[in-house]
């Protein structure tokens, strides 16, 4: 109705009575939180950047991210991931799936693409808690480097423990809170999963909550994009 | 409800091409990274193509998967106008960080 | 998509009439009774934060004096009758915190957005009222672990309510830094939740449940300014949380984002490498639009209330509203001027004053929309209108030292020194403070349906205002001279003992101060169950919310919602027979009210020459009326 007197005269969507940006208000919610949360990210994403910059010497990283699960000292700088990567752009893809499958009001598609978001997202978890082991096995931590000796092999230059441990710190903290938040995703995944599967969605006549949350996912693998190309490209 | 004003934007062919768009990207990002050696391009110049392919990514993501493209004019501008307060201190910041590094 | 407003009427219709206690009184989703909830949590936390203020004062006015009765109150911190330095400190930062975020931000905006915007929009309740609660019980929750942090064996936070580290990086920094630093940050990040989900409400809110014919230019200012601060919040207390992030790893896990060549007792501290100015440029990031989350919304309350009781419409409502706007954006690029000693790079520095001083145009466009305002106004001097002119009193006292201390060289002498405490506290602390005063004397009666006492509310005002100048201006003295603010006591310095008097004088004056709101308490507290009750439209006033009942419903109108065919400020217009008309009245609806001819008049003074001396002499003899408590 609104999208009708839109046509009618452009003007009307702000006169009150309407929604002037013909989303309900849960989904203007989540896009101004996910803005909000945009602006979280950015500063802790600054905050690496600011630290990196006024660091003389910083860690490789074709050097530090190398190996590959089942292959034991392998030496194939960011193929695990790339791998990550993709799982996560293709849980993406199937959220957006269960989406349009909303639209059309196919529940049982919904399900099934819901599903496989859902695996998506355990997936991804599972390859960052590799990554995090592996990285805690050459020695990096909160508050811990490799050796002096092992350190020489993170650095295409002069080795600092300092900045070998700047790069840690800021590793696992943002790493960590992006894996926090495809967490709760997960978590938000299995209760719309669980909601569909009840028909929750089907009384209600629309599949909107679908949507928000597939907002919700959509950012968590746009926030992924930036964290894989500033720690590991960059 | 809301039907009538998604239902055209994106079907399933439209989701799985900027699926592959998007492949592709991380692809060549993958080949610079991996095929191109320092001495044919420098690491600045592929930080400056990293970080505008990633924009692009971000493009993708947000327009295509996020439906912000599909929206009216008006919610596009109040998510995308706000960004420019983070160029803003990007900005700042990079400019204070040489300093710290000149001084240290 | 039909009128969202009318499904929400629905909606409320099936689950009404069942109101236990406990969901009308605690748990409510009621935006009214959440506004009543905020208000009153806020209220207590102003008391807590006042009474934190004149205990230092006390020290500050008498450093070598003992009070026994400082043991009794403050036990260990106040031991032989003297105030322990590393509680001072802890009062200071708490004193500041509360103000600042539990007060002015959460009390100021929570209790006016949630009770004006449904009521001055013309919708049944917030977009969410599920959310609007939680908001409520994080705020509360985290209210609650800010005052448990004043009793921690170790003490409070204590390193200013900026909480720079490494004071507040390292736990063993000093006693303060312990247990108390983390509980405060416990309660900012609960209350970072709780500020999201308000704003996030507010906006949602604003853009889509008002009513048929309330364009956004026909909302009032009180609206514009609650929305401009939703936006704010929503902006900039993200970045906050991402610095409170760090700041906990850095607590807690052997990080080091913000530090950097410490040495403790001459031994270098292994976490080196971060940037202690990295937290400022995160802080400040927050903590300059923040000011302007204090102070906006009580702009728009005094915009209301100015244009009301001076039955004009406001000067320049589009104006009003472009200087909300440009505030809002230059508030985000400032935030600069409050680090421009910390060894700041100083070309930014030069960035940051030349953006700094462009904010004096919007904020001067609006004192002089104010003053154009009540220009030959017929002022109703209610409580609440005094207040309201009150703060733009202060805006200007305290606005115009801003000008000095954004200016780069200058604030090389000024700044952390007594001059900054008097500037912000004007301009930011006082002037919003006068603005929630102003806005609790006009909304009260459609607030508690109750009305307040009058007299009892100029008392108040006179005994304010003068104290809040009495305390604040003599510091703009002491800060010229070079007096550091937080400092512990003013007798081991030769060139400040000079000043002990002055102390002691705003001291008392803060005393003074302090009693003056015991009348406020009375009169707040003792009215809600004694007072008057209140008329429809005890201000004849044009806003919505006066059209809703006196009984608070679930809802807030009975029928229909009103629709809006005008702006909100058609006061005394010339054609019409009353001398404001409300905005639900139609140009149809205005003939009837005139009986089918428009040539009953009720003359503005603009249009009578003659009027203008009267006028003059009429205000003047109000003036008098009132200094003498005796209003006609």
């Amino acid at each position: 109705m609104a999208q009708q007197q839109l046509s009618v005269k452009s003007k009307a969507i702000w006169d009150g009575g309407t929604e002037p940006f013909g989303a309900s208000y849960g989904k203007l919610m989540m896009w101004f939180f996910l803005l909000s949360d945009a602006f979280t990210f950015s500063s802790l994403l600054l905050a690496y950047g600011a630290l990196r910059f006024s660091a003389p010497v910083w860690p490789d990283p074709d050097l530090v991210f190398k190996g590959v699960p089942f292959m034991d000292h392998a030496n194939l700088p960011l193929v695990f991931v790339g791998i990550m990567t993709f799982i996560l752009i293709m849980s993406s893809v199937t959220m957006v799936l269960a989406v349009e499958a909303g639209h059309r009001g196919a529940k049982n598609e919904v399900v099934k693409w819901m599903l496989w978001t859902i695996l998506g997202g355990l997936a991804f978890l599972g390859c960052q808690a590799w990554e995090w082991t592996h990285l805690h096995h050459d020695g990096f931590w909160w508050g811990s480097t490799p050796s002096a000796e092992h350190l020489k092999e993170f650095f295409a230059g002069n080795p600092s423990q300092d900045y070998a441990q700047q790069f840690a710190n800021l590793f696992f903290t943002i790493t960590g809170f992006h894996g926090f938040h495809v967490f709760s995703g997960v978590v938000i995944n299995v209760v719309i999963l669980i909601n569909t599967m009840k028909g929750t969605y089907e009384r209600r006549g629309h599949y909107e909550m679908v949507e928000k949350v597939g907002l919700y996912w959509h950012f968590v693998d746009l926030v992924w994009v930036f964290v894989f190309t500033f720690f590991y490209l960059v | 409800m809301a039907n009538a004003e998604h239902g055209s934007s994106m079907d399933v062919k439209g989701i799985w091409r900027v699926f592959f768009v998007l492949l592709l990207i991380t692809v060549v990002e993958f080949i610079i990274a991996l095929a191109i050696p320092e001495s044919v391009m420098p690491q600045i110049i592929k930080n400056v193509i990293y970080i505008v392919l990633t924009i692009l990514k971000a493009f993708y993501i947000v327009a295509y998967f996020m439906h912000l493209k599909f929206e009216r004019i008006n919610l596009i501008y109040s998510i995308i106008v706000p960004l420019v307060f983070i160029i803003g201190i990007i900005a700042a910041l990079l400019y204070e960080s040489n300093y710290w590094l000149n001084i240290r | 998509m039909a009128h969202s407003a009318t499904e929400h009427a629905h909606g409320h219709d099936h689950h009404e009439h069942h109101d236990t206690f406990l969901t009308k009184y605690v748990f409510s989703q009621d935006h009214k009774m959440i506004a009543k909830q905020f208000l009153i949590t806020g209220i207590v936390m102003a008391i807590v934060g006042m009474l934190l203020s004149l205990i230092f004062r006390i020290q500050l006015a008498y450093p070598d004096e003992i009070f026994p009765w400082m043991e009794t109150v403050l036990g260990k911190w106040g031991k032989g009758g003297k105030l322990d330095p590393n509680f001072y400190l802890g009062l200071v930062t708490i004193h500041g915190t509360i103000m600042v975020f539990f007060v002015l931000t959460a009390a100021l905006s929570g209790t006016f957005s949630n009770l004006l915007i449904p009521l001055q929009l013309g919708a049944r309740d917030m977009a969410s009222p599920f959310i609007n609660m939680l908001s409520y019980w994080f705020f509360l929750t985290s209210s609650v672990v800010m005052l448990i942090s004043l009793f921690v064996e170790t003490g409070p936070a204590s390193g200013g309510w900026t909480v720079y580290p490494p004071l507040s990086a390292l736990p063993k920094a000093m006693p303060g830094s312990g247990l108390g630093m983390t509980l405060w940050l416990v309660s900012m990040t609960l209350f970072i939740a709780s500020s999201l989900m308000g704003a996030l409400n507010y906006i949602a809110t604003i853009l889509n449940m008002r009513t048929v014919g309330m364009k956004m230019t026909r909302m009032p200012l009180t609206i514009w300014a609650f929305f401009c601060t939703a936006i704010l919040g929503v902006l900039s207390f993200p970045v906050l949380f991402a610095a409170a992030i760090l700041l906990i790893f850095d607590r807690s896990f052997g990080t080091a984002f913000y530090l950097s060549e410490i040495f403790i007792g001459n031994e270098a501290l292994s976490q080196t490498g971060g940037s202690p100015i990295l937290f400022q440029h995160l802080f400040w990031f927050l903590g300059h639009p923040e000011v302007y989350i204090i102070l906006m919304p009580a702009l728009g309350l005094t915009s209301e209330i100015i244009a009301t009781n001076s039955r004009k419409p406001i000067f320049g409502y589009r104006a009003m509203i472009g200087s909300l706007l440009g505030i809002s954006v230059l508030s985000f690029i400032v935030w600069g001027h409050h680090m421009f000693i910390t060894g700041m790079n100083p070309f930014l520095g030069n960035v940051f004053m030349i953006l700094t001083l462009v904010i004096a145009v919007p904020s001067a466009v609006k004192t002089f929309n104010y003053l154009a305002t009540l220009w030959r106004g017929n002022l109703q001097f209610t409580p609440g209108m005094l207040f309201a002119i009150g703060l733009v009193s202060l805006f200007i006292s305290g606005g115009l030292t801003g000008i000095y201390l954004g200016n780069a060289a200058l604030d090389i002498n000024l700044h952390d020194t007594y001059f900054v405490v008097a500037h912000f506290h004007l301009v930011m602390g006082s002037a919003a403070m006068f603005g929630m005063f102003a806005g609790i004397y006009h909304w009260y009666p459609r607030m508690f349906g109750k009305m307040m006492n009058e007299k009892l509310g100029y008392l108040h005002f006179w005994l304010t205002f003068a104290a809040v100048y009495c305390v604040f201006f003599p510091m703009h003295f002491m800060g010229l001279d070079g007096v550091p603010r937080r400092y512990y006591s003013f007798t081991g310095f030769e060139y400040m003992t000079e000043w002990v008097n002055m102390n002691k004088f705003i001291t008392l004056s803060a005393i003074l101060g302090s009693m003056a709101q015991l009348i406020f308490l009375y009169n707040f507290f003792g009215n809600i169950l004694k007072g008057k009750r209140a008329p429809q439209n005890p201000w004849n006033s044009n806003t919505l919310e006066w059209t809703a009942p006196v009984e608070h419903l679930h809802g807030n109108w009975p029928g229909d919602i009103p629709h809006v065919h005008r702006w909100p400020y058609d006061y005394s217009r010339p054609e019409a027979s009353t001398d404001f008309i409300p905005q639900n009245i139609s140009d149809e609806g205005l003939e009837e009210r005139l009986g089918g001819s428009k040539t009953i008049e009720t003359p503005s003074h603009q249009e009578i020459p003659s009027a203008k001396s009267s006028a003059d002499t009429m205000l003047f003899s109000r003036l008098l009326a009132f200094l003498s408590l005796k209003r006609s």
